[in-house]
């Protein structure tokens, strides 16, 4: 089962996780392109090899974090 | 959709299965209890990736243990037949949620068809008329657990994928890190700025000891000087007095002598005969006294005051000889400082001369690889330390000691050769005065008078002799004092021969005349002594000053014993002092050597660093194993201007970086920039699919804990896998929110608002108290628990509500069939028509492609108008079941 095929139950993971990260007590900072990609590529139908998340983020950041 | 069933073996062990379900778009299936038609049902849930026994263990353990191999064969699908295949054996040992993932096989038209496929071509669901309220929203919630842990599956699946690759990147990246870059370049700075200060405080702590050596050697000797000086002064003065006193006595005697023989009547060949033994006799005499004065002067300058016994004279120059021997050899190291100096040179030249990287490379392989930097360090540090060696005076003073030692062992051989000479000579002089004697043909009262002459004359002779040796060996004391060589009788080279009869008077007086210059030349008088012994002392104490170690002590030579105190004051500061700085310097030369240790192994650290930058940075370039992601790394290096083309590095650094404006270094910290980066965004990824994993797992479990908590007997045998520690408050309130908007929007439908809540616009539920809440036409706020919600009219409500969760089916599914089992008693109720005609009106064709209604083998004690109640509902009578044998109904 694909997160298509739960689109509301993908808004529902989607709004804890981001009640998650606003309670972050740890300072730590959750980048968010990174993030973006992430879900991209999980939600996507067919997942794409790690490797080519890699090379979309340094791709669309230019740069490392 | 039509079914059908084959599970030949099923029945043998009592477990029995309708054989098929008609295609009829409304169907009844009528049969008894135990006929096996839930099972049906139950089976067809199972294809559609849904587990029905969810909430019936017990039912689902004897289901694996049963059923054994059953075909179900679909019929009515656009893409064709559908043949699956179970086999409970296979189900053994497997969770619940795997079976319903992957209960056995399938082909559609002849051709294996993966499950996600086949349930998107057909999804059949069971609704149960004896689920209260509670449970059907239960069911709801579970439905929408079971999808996130659906999603959770595959994320996490993805995630452990990622895993794997990204644990690979990140070692890679992570062998130096820039911070570690930046800590063991300064590790290593700070180990070489410690060599320098320790080398810096070891060559001013080399000066120091050799200064306070010299001080305290001075002050040593001076304190000798100081302390016995005088007394030898004293020895020296007065055997020379003796000396001088017997010499005078001595020219009387003879003149005495050699008057009585002039006055002696003797004829002319007589005379002659008389006059040449008495030649020969004072020849002799003179040769004696040369030979004592001889023999004398060397004992005493071996410090003997009579003739040493043969034993004593071999042992003694045994023990020189070994002493001359180590002395030798300890001058030699000292010698041997300019060599290595010399050496030294000639290598730091040379290693000087290397430029950039060839100064890191191993130049030597001792217990540890040198490079030619340290090689150099060392060379240089070496050299500053035999800087100054042999150290001042050190040398001279050894040379002198082995000189000395040589000239001890040179005389010690001289002495049995030259106590025979003296003891051949004084016999010499006793025949020739015998002679003479006879010759002279002296009377009795002559005889006797010469006799006691000659006597008085030896006995002077004697004296003469050991007062000279007395102050030979006391002069040689006082320059040793001074550290000087002790001065030696230089005899003139030129010797008489005291039996030459041709020897004249003139060779006579002038042998005499040099036997007196050379003990002259020695005995030298006490005021010249003491000249020379002010000279050294004054010399001294200029030096000491000029060492500026201490205060040089206030000396007069005429007052030695009131510098005493004060000499042995300053000698015992100047040994502490020179301990003290002995001791320092020790301590430093440990500490150098700490600090070669730790210089040495912060090169090793910083060199192992550098290896691990080029090592990732070659293997993520050239490696094929990382082809895929070589791209994205050449853009990152290039976006901090490292050209990924030409970025190869040696032993020697980073070759060809010179055109790009670039050195070493810079390279160095843009590669670890670059692999720290690569490192940071594979956690990240990583950190993210798995915290995007969690937050579905995170979800499932708060889904499932609330599945239990509505409807107890909907428990999952695996509720609790998954576990909500994690579960923050912060989430808990956005899934509480989004859970009671579910359960409300079910409660919200127009069935159960007009139904159960007295019209209201509105709906609402609390999951903390398990109540519902609306608001009645009047504006009364109402608010009852979900068990309140229990009589027949109710329960009608909840299926219809049900049937309404299943709207979203159609949308992933092309066929949706639906079961309606256990409704016997809305027939009881009189409220079966009412449900067919919401099936007819609102189900098919909207919710569902075909629905199913099974029912209990009708009854005669139903009322007649009820049977043609039910026969109106369907076009057909479908498929009616009355006995444990299957039997056509039309």
């Amino acid at each position: 089962m694909t997160v298509g095929d739960a689109p509301q139950l993908a808004a529902l993971v989607k709004s804890v996780l981001d009640a998650e990260e606003s309670n972050r007590m740890d300072g730590s900072d959750v980048n968010t392109i990174v993030r973006q990609h992430v879900e991209e590529a999980v939600y996507a139908a067919v997942t794409p090899d790690v490797d080519m998340v890699l090379a979309s983020i340094i791709n669309h950041e230019a740069r490392l974090p | 959709m039509r079914f059908r069933f084959a599970a030949d073996d099923a029945h043998i062990r009592g477990l029995r299965i309708i054989p098929e379900i008609p295609d009829i778009r409304l169907a009844r299936l009528e049969g008894n209890n135990g006929i096996g038609k839930t099972l049906a049902a139950r089976l067809l849930q199972l294809v559609s990736c849904e587990m029905p026994f969810a909430a019936l263990p017990r039912a689902w353990e004897s289901l694996v243990e049963l059923l054994g191999v059953v075909y179900i064969t679909i019929d009515g699908l656009r893409e064709g037949q559908v043949i699956v295949k179970l086999d409970s054996a296979l189900w053994r040992g497997r969770s619940q949620a795997d079976c319903a993932e992957n209960p056995g096989e399938a082909t559609l038209a002849g051709v294996p068809v993966e499950w996600a496929r086949l349930r998107s071509l057909i999804q059949v669901r069971r609704i149960a008329g004896d689920e209260g309220l509670a449970e059907t929203l239960g069911r709801t919630i579970r439905e929408r657990a079971l999808e996130a842990d659906a999603v959770r599956r595959r994320i996490g699946d993805v995630v452990e994928i990622w895993s794997h690759r990204l644990d690979a990147l990140r070692k890679l990246s992570e062998g130096c890190t820039q911070g570690q870059l930046i800590d063991l370049r300064e590790e290593d700075r700070q180990a070489i700025e410690e060599l320098d200060q320790v080398q810096d405080s070891l060559i001013a702590a080399e000066s120091r000891e050799a200064a306070w050596v010299e001080t305290s050697s001075i002050m040593h000797r001076v304190r000798e000087f100081v302390e016995h000086h005088g007394g030898l002064m004293e020895v020296y003065s007065k055997s020379l007095e003796r000396h001088e006193n017997a010499s005078e006595v001595i020219q009387q005697l003879e003149s005495d002598l050699a008057r009585a023989g002039a006055n002696m009547a003797l004829n002319e060949g007589r005379r002659a005969e008389v006059s040449r033994w008495a030649r020969l006799l004072e020849l002799r005499e003179t040769a004696h006294t040369r030979a004592r004065l001889q023999e004398n002067q060397v004992l005493g300058y071996l410090g003997l005051h009579e003739r040493p016994k043969s034993t004593d004279l071999r042992s003694r120059s045994a023990d020189t000889r070994q002493a001359v021997t180590d002395a030798e050899a300890q001058l030699r190291t000292a010698d041997l400082a300019f060599t290595i100096r010399q050496a030294a040179a000639g290598v730091e030249n040379a290693l000087a001369g290397l430029q950039g990287p060839a100064q890191q490379e191993t130049i030597a392989d001792l217990d540890r690889p040198i490079s030619a930097k340290s090689l150099l360090t060392g060379v240089q540090r070496r050299r500053r330390y035999l800087e100054g060696i042999p150290r001042p005076g050190e040398a001279l003073l050894l040379s002198r000691r082995i000189s000395e030692m040589r000239d001890q062992l040179r005389v010690l051989d001289l002495i049995p050769e030259l106590v025979a000479t003296t003891d051949r000579k004084a016999q010499n002089v006793v025949e020739a005065e015998e002679k003479l004697s006879a010759l002279m043909g002296f009377t009795g009262a002559q005889k006797i008078e010469r006799e006691a002459t000659q006597k008085a004359l030896a006995h002077q002779r004697g004296l003469m002799v050991s007062g000279s040796a007395e102050a030979v060996a006391a002069l040689a004391r006082l320059f040793a004092l001074r550290g000087a060589p002790a001065p030696e009788l230089g005899l003139p080279a030129t010797t008489i021969d005291e039996n030459s009869e041709e020897q004249d008077e003139a060779d006579l007086m002038a042998a005499e005349g040099e036997l007196a210059t050379a003990v002259q030349l020695i005995l030298r008088a006490p005021e010249t002594v003491q000249a020379e012994a002010q000279e050294w002392l004054s010399a001294n104490l200029v030096r000491l000053a000029e060492l500026g170690m201490l205060r040089p002590p206030a000396i007069s030579l005429d007052r030695l014993d009131e510098a005493r105190q004060e000499v042995m004051l300053v000698w015992d500061s100047a040994r502490s002092e020179e301990a003290d700085a002995k001791d320092a310097l020790k301590t430093l030369e440990d500490r150098l050597k700490a600090t070669e240790d730790r210089r040495a192994a912060a090169a090793a650290a910083l060199n192992n660093g550098r290896l691990s930058l080029a090592t990732a940075i070659r293997d993520l370039l050239h490696n094929s194993e990382w082809e895929g992601l070589r791209p994205a790394v050449a853009t990152a290096l290039g976006a901090e201007g490292l050209p990924a083309t030409s970025l190869i590095w040696s032993e020697e650094g980073w070759l060809d970086i010179d055109s790009e404006g670039l050195n070493n270094e810079a390279v160095e910290t843009k590669v670890a920039f670059v692999l720290e980066g690569l490192a940071t965004l594979a956690e990240q990824i990583e950190d993210s699919a798995a915290t995007i994993r969690d937050g579905w797992a995170l979800t499932t479990a708060y889904l499932e804990n609330e599945t239990v908590r509505l409807a107890r007997r909907l428990a999952d045998a695996e509720s609790g896998r998954l576990t909500a520690s994690t579960m923050a408050s912060a989430s808990n309130v956005v899934l509480r929110a989004w859970t009671e908007s579910e359960i409300s929007y079910i409660l919200s439908s127009t069935t159960l608002r007009n139904q159960l809540f007295d019209g209201a616009d509105a709906v609402s539920f609390d999951l903390e108290g398990l109540a519902v809440q609306w608001k009645t036409s009047d504006g009364t706020r109402r608010r009852r628990p979900l068990e309140a919600f229990s009589s027949g009219q109710q329960v009608f409500a909840y299926t219809r509500a049900k049937l309404e969760t299943l709207r979203s089916l159609r949308a992933s599914s092309e066929v949706v069939v639906v079961f309606l089992d256990e409704f016997g008693a809305f027939v009881a109720r009189d409220r079966f028509s009412e449900l067919m005609r919401y099936v007819q009106d609102d189900v098919l064709g909207e919710i569902a492609d075909q629905v199913v209604v099974m029912l209990p083998t009708s009854s005669s004690d139903q009322p007649r108008t009820l049977r043609e109640e039910i026969d109106g509902v369907f076009e057909r009578p479908g498929y009616v079941v009355t006995s444990a044998e299957p039997r056509r109904a039309e």
